[in-house]
């Protein structure tokens, strides 16, 4: 009997194409961005999640509060960690991981590339973190030095093959390691990748001395990551409530010297990438905006079956008549439920069908731009999130059709298509208020899209104060190299004509800076503060075309011996205290030369951090190469050829200063088009509602506008008849909608240090563009109405 | 005495919309026995259609009571008149009331899906009804690509399918030409000579002339 009503509803859809292809087509979209949405969110929720031992896993971090700074030290004292696994008992073992640098030269034979997160690590780093072997034992990996234990991509990225036991990789072209066991690759949502460790025995000589060393400053001083294991049985609130007598026994002693309060924070390991900014910590993510494009998906769901039930409530309006005859030939209210239930089956079925044919496209395209391995992992999780959709669609369904079937008792009434009843007004007023519904998800979707790209928008242009166009950064990478050839590698690129400008600096934007303690005078009293560090040479304030506020830029002969002055930016001012002029003023031994207009080198998801620029040009950082030509790949070209006669061994690495500068906001640039698409995707689908119910309209009114065009009515006039009430609906949707974006945009936008504030010409754009889209929907169907011969529309009925 | 199908008393319809009553059917008493062919005639407006209507159970009276085939109806929820309605009564109306997305054969046999019927014994009785009517070669098509008097064939196979006591016919030759019209009403008359009964609507003398007897309605009322 199922087949059937499969069977007769798969006609009815078949033979009624506009119905079928609008509903298909509003489900589409949304199941295709909910599933988009969904693999998306999981992988924002499995983050760090993929071990066994994940739930008992804490990282150790540090809150430093001097009295005139603090700091969160995502890396803190070597003995911080083992001594705390003695002596507290709920941690059943610990493992701490020791950065080799930010960037490393890795190379076996000819294969040379530049890796990050390469880890010194204790033995016990398998035992916290339960990795699995393919080849090489846990227990003896990393006993002794030299040793390595590399992931199965970075093997097969080096020698070819996953079984790289006994091979050897080279680090920096200084250290050789022998890989001694090959693990299992993680997924690419883990924070702290653990694809190359080397032994902990590895450190140099002097490291490892002070590795041991029970002074007090030994547990403060930033050196290693440190992770705890819980016992089975153990909770952290344990470890919480023991650390103060610990402090007192061994770290009580620095902190008094310090004169500062340390806080210990325990991050449970899947929070760590989401955690605000640590210093000596990796970027974040940033977890308000998974629930944000939650939302947007909900909302989409949301509008994609109230579009259908204005679809469906127009099809059932125009086959009243064929209900009826089902009906005076015997079919019982429930026979028609089934055969309605069975059509929406088969909407459903196809569109999500349809949606997974999109995504699976989608997702061929998008990995360039989004991240693919992000769409992947997630889409895994996605087959459970079918099952929630189509179980989500049945109930509404069934609760619609329910209402609806309820309106059809007499047979008669259908079969004369009477609406005296006021079941068409009952029908019409769920349609006009689930339209109403519609448009305000809709206007709050395009408000906060709206407000969203304005604020990274806002973020990309604000005063940094330097100007990021044309500027190439090439990575050096040249210990042991005399400094003399980086001088004659920067002399040697400026003889270009494509050139404009070169000047060296030790970080780029972005980059996690070094800091350093000044004692300052405030007001007479003595005061402690830390400030970021950036080596650069004389050309980079010109380069960087920054401007100075006050004082003057180094002098261009001094290039060795020690600093004799510094460069401050502007957010030193209110920093340090000293007054609004700061040249010729000392902070300890060292003279202001001058001070920069703004200079903003982090995030400004945060405050402009204070930054102390000094003269020295290292053998690590980055050329800064100003271009004359807009010929960028010729240019590049040029660059590469130098770096390869001047540096061997080291490969050429490069970036835009533009794109760097974007690079800080990439997650938020991402997530604001994302949600930029599905915003248009629900205006698309409000308007697939609008057609159905408008049609509904219609095909009420048909009778109506035959009679007013008998009567001398302009087909104009029609159409503002039908749109006056449009205009009201609008107007409904944007009033609730206002209250509701002013709240939540306020909560995202609280992210930013530096943001917008909610303008009202964005809800105006917003109800526009709500407003115009509805327009063109209902006078396109109106005119049709209306353009019908009189004669035809009145002989309707 | 022959046993009675169709028994009403004091049958009033009435309908109200806004503030204006109209009375369609007036306190009608109607007797049918079984295997009688009765004509209801009338002018315009005289409440022909809604008292069909009502013997056919598609819609409800305001007051009095009616009988079918000896039990009350007034009692009973819309599924158990379904159930009277596809068991015992076929269906021809002047407009033939085909479903549109529906093909012939799908048409008429939708009453036997909604009586349970497994698809095999389905499509056997189709088919054969529909060879009986010479509408053999059209199962496939739809309705829209037929003429009138073949649709009105169709509806006609869908009204006795499930081979009705009872068979009501709205001014079943309404909209057909005179050839059609008597190819009808002979259809109607055989299967009235086969047992059931049949309940016409007409205005055509000649159509009432198939019929054993004739009611005159004026203004809702039984005039004869």
């Amino acid at each position: 009997m199922l087949l059937t009503y499969l069977h007769i509803a798969f006609k009815y859809l078949v033979r009624q194409p506009a119905y079928s292809v609008l509903s298909i087509l509003g489900f589409s979209i949304a199941f295709a961005s909910i599933f988009f949405i969904y693999s998306q969110v999981s992988y924002q929720n499995s983050y760090d999640k993929h071990l066994e031992t994940w739930d008992r896993i804490y990282r150790l971090s540090g809150e430093i509060n001097l009295p005139d700074n603090e700091n969160i030290h995502a890396q803190l004292g070597p003995r911080l960690g083992p001594v705390m696994k003695e002596e507290l008992p709920a941690i059943a073992q610990m493992t701490r991981l020791v950065a080799y640098e930010e960037k490393c030269i890795v190379s076996a034979g000819e294969q040379v590339f530049f890796e990050d997160q390469v880890y010194f690590a204790d033995t016990t780093v398998f035992e916290v973190f339960p990795l699995k072997f393919l080849y090489g034992t846990p227990k003896d990996a990393l006993l002794t030095e030299g040793q390595m234990v590399i992931s199965e991509s970075i093997a097969r990225k080096y020698f070819g093959s996953s079984d790289a036991l006994g091979k050897q990789l080279k680090i920096n072209n200084e250290t050789t390691f022998e890989v001694t066991g090959v693990t299992r690759d993680l997924p690419e949502n883990v924070h702290h990748k653990m694809h190359m460790l080397i032994s902990m025995k590895s450190l140099r000589p002097q490291v490892l001395e002070m590795l041991d060393g029970e002074d007090s400053e030994n547990y403060w001083r930033p050196f290693a990551y440190h992770f705890i294991l819980l016992g089975e049985n153990n909770t952290i609130e344990e470890v919480e409530t023991a650390f103060p007598v610990f402090y007192e026994k061994h770290m009580a002693e620095f902190g008094n010297f310090l004169k500062a309060e340390f806080k210990i924070i325990l991050t449970a390991l899947p929070d760590v990438h989401f955690t605000p900014q640590f210093t000596y910590d990796f970027p974040k993510g940033n977890r308000s905006y998974s629930y944000l494009l939650l939302a947007a998906g909900l909302f989409l769901l949301l509008i994609a079956l109230l579009n259908y039930a204005n679809l469906l409530s127009a099809s059932l309006a125009s086959r009243t008549h064929s209900l009826g005859i089902f009906k005076i030939n015997g079919a019982e209210r429930s026979h028609i439920y089934k055969l309605l239930i069975c059509e929406s089956l088969i909407l459903i079925a196809v569109s999500a069908a349809l949606a997974l044919f999109l995504l699976t496209g989608v997702e061929a395209w998008l990995p360039e731009r989004l991240g693919g391995a992000m769409l992947q992992s997630g889409f895994r999780a996605g087959s459970f999130l079918l099952l929630v959709l189509l179980v989500l669609a049945a109930i509404s369904l069934t609760f619609m059709l329910a209402v609806i079937s309820r309106v059809y008792r007499q047979p008669i009434f259908l079969l004369k298509g009477d609406s005296s009843l006021g079941a068409e007004r009952k029908r019409y007023g769920f349609g006009k208020g689930s339209i109403v519904l519609q448009f305000t998800f809709s206007v709050i979707l395009i408000i906060s899209s709206l407000l969203i790209t304005r604020q990274v928008r806002y973020l990309l242009k604000a005063e940094i104060g330097y100007d990021t166009d044309k500027v190439v950064q090439v990575k050096l990478h040249a210990e042991g190299l005399p400094l003399e050839k980086i001088i004659s590698f920067k002399h040697e690129l400026k003889k270009s004509s494509m050139v404009r400008e070169v000047a060296y600096s030790s970080n780029v934007p972005g980059e996690v800076l070094a800091t350093a303690h000044f004692k300052v005078d405030e007001d007479g009293q003595e005061a402690s503060k830390i400030v970021s560090l950036l080596a650069i040479d004389a050309d980079y304030i010109p380069l960087m075309q920054m401007e100075l506020i006050e004082g003057r830029n180094f002098a261009r002969e001094n290039l060795a011996g020690p600093p004799r002055g510094v460069i401050l930016n502007e957010a030193c001012i209110p920093f340090l205290g000293m007054g609004d002029s700061l040249a010729g003023k000392y902070i300890g031994q060292i003279e202001i030369l001058g001070v920069l207009k703004s200079g903003k080198y982090n995030s400004l998801h945060e405050d402009s951090r204070p930054v102390a620029f000094y003269n020295e040009t290292g053998n690590r950082g980055y050329m800064n190469v100003k271009l004359n030509t807009s010929d960028l790949s010729e240019a590049i070209k040029q660059i590469r050829t130098t770096h390869e006669q001047f540096f061997e061994n080291i490969p050429f690495e490069y970036g835009f200063l533009d794109q760097t500068v974007e690079q800080m906001y990439r997650n938020d640039i991402n997530q604001s088009k994302l949600l930029a698409v599905f915003t248009i995707l629900s205006i698309v689908i409000a308007n697939i509602g609008l057609f159905g119910l408008v049609s509904l309209l219609n095909h009420k009114r048909i009778r109506e506008i035959g009679i007013r065009k008998v009567n001398g009515a302009q087909k104009w006039q029609i159409v503002l008849l039908l749109g006056k009430q449009l205009v009201i609906w609008v107007a409904i949707a944007v009033a609730i909608a206002i209250p509701l974006t002013w709240y939540v945009s306020g909560l995202w936008l609280q992210n930013f240090a530096t943001r917008i504030a909610f303008s009202w010409w964005i809800v105006l754009v917003g109800a526009a563009i709500i407003l115009i889209s509805a327009m063109i929907t209902t006078a396109a169907m109106t005119l049709r109405a209306s353009s019908r011969n009189p004669v035809e529309t009145l002989r309707y009925e | 005495m022959e046993e009675l199908l169709i028994q009403t008393r004091q049958l009033t319809r009435q309908y109200t919309s806004e503030e204006v009553e109209t009375t369609a059917v007036s306190q009608v008493n109607l007797t049918i026995r079984k295997g009688e062919f009765a004509a209801i005639m009338g002018p315009s407006g005289c409440g022909k259609s809604t008292l069909l209507n009502l013997l056919g159970l598609i819609d409800r009276p305001s007051s009095g009571s009616y009988f079918f085939n000896g039990s009350e109806t007034q009692s009973l929820s819309d599924n158990q008149l379904t159930r009277i309605r596809r068991k015992h009564m076929g269906f021809v109306f002047q407009n033939f009331n085909l479903v549109d997305e529906l093909n012939v054969s799908e048409n008429v046999e939708l009453p036997l899906i909604f009586l349970g019927m497994n698809r095999r014994a389905r499509k056997e009785r189709v088919a054969q009804i529909l060879d009986h009517l010479k509408l053999g070669h059209r199962m496939q098509h739809y309705p829209q690509h037929l003429s009138g008097g073949q649709q009105q064939r169709v509806a006609f196979a869908r009204a006795i399918v499930n081979q009705p006591r009872l068979i009501l016919a709205d001014e079943p030759t309404g909209n057909l030409d005179s050839k059609n019209g008597t190819l009808l009403l002979d259809l109607l008359n055989e299967h009235n000579r086969q047992g059931a009964t049949v309940v016409m609507v007409t205005h055509s003398e000649k159509d009432a002339s198939y019929a054993h007897r004739i009611v005159k309605l004026l203004d809702g009322l039984i005039v004869n």
